[in-house]
């Protein structure tokens, strides 16, 4: 469900292996992260380059990921296909979440903040 | 005109089991940003009724219908389930940024062109149409 790779400046890219985000697997990928970010990883980067489908529930995950983290580190999204990226215009998750290319320049990103 | 039929159990896996379905068949008469929304408001409405209208009730089944009109599709998601509250499909409000739920309805009411729901001693009804891009673009 999820491939984990370490990077460095402490950031754990986390691509997700799922084709579809929904409500049938969100559960399950929410509680993986969860338990990445109580292992101490707090500046994560969810990699979505294999997804082409996100619900809101999905969605819904990946907003209680971010509220986990919360001031304690950084998320940032990468790798949204057309229809994904959709999703985040329709429910205005463009503005909430830092959403970059791709892994290299997600990663990036959260070295230098 | 044609119509595809189908029934699906109420299941959330069975939900996105039959999303490629009935993307092909959407994919006669909507393309690019349309066609997506319309995978968006048909996951969302279908996941709706496994959530909300069979809530706790095992083996129960959804039946879907898209039906190619001259100008538009139109899709019939029918169920046995409780039926929604009145004002439900009337409106809805934006979800809090930071909200974790509570963004299907509005995504559903974005995304149809059209949406009507009934409800009775026979079941649940909710009617979506989508106009096709060629109508849309009118």
């Amino acid at each position: 469900m999820i491939r984990v790779n370490h990077r460095s400046g402490g950031v754990l890219v986390l691509a997700v292996t799922e084709t579809r985000l929904t409500a049938a697997v969100a559960p399950q990928f929410k509680q993986l992260v969860l338990d990445q970010i109580e292992a101490g990883n707090t500046r994560l980067v969810l990699d979505l380059s294999e997804v082409g489908f996100i619900d809101s529930t999905g969605l819904g995950a990946m907003v209680g990921i971010l509220k986990r983290v919360g001031s304690r580190g950084d998320v940032a999204v990468c790798g949204l296909q057309p229809a994904a990226a959709q999703m985040f215009r329709l429910t205005r998750m463009d503005k909430v979440f830092r959403i970059y290319d791709d892994a290299d320049a997600a990663v990036g990103a959260l070295e230098q903040s | 005109m044609s119509t595809l039929r189908l029934t699906i159990a109420a299941t959330f896996g069975d939900v996105d089991a039959a999303a490629p379905t009935l993307v092909a068949e959407a994919a006669k008469r909507l393309s690019g940003e349309r066609l997506a929304c319309f995978e968006i408001a048909i996951v969302e409405a279908l996941n709706n009724i496994v959530q909300h209208a069979y809530r706790d009730v095992p083996d129960a089944s959804i039946g879907i219908s898209i039906e190619q009109l001259p100008t538009a599709l139109r899709v019939l998601l029918t169920d046995r389930g409780a039926a929604a509250p009145g004002e439900t499909f009337s409106s809805a409000s934006d979800a809090a940024p930071r909200a974790e739920s509570g963004r299907g309805l509005s995504l559903i009411l974005g995304c149809a062109d059209e949406l009507a729901y009934r409800s009775g001693p026979g079941g649940n009804e909710l009617d979506l149409t989508f106009r096709s891009d060629a109508a849309h673009g009118r």
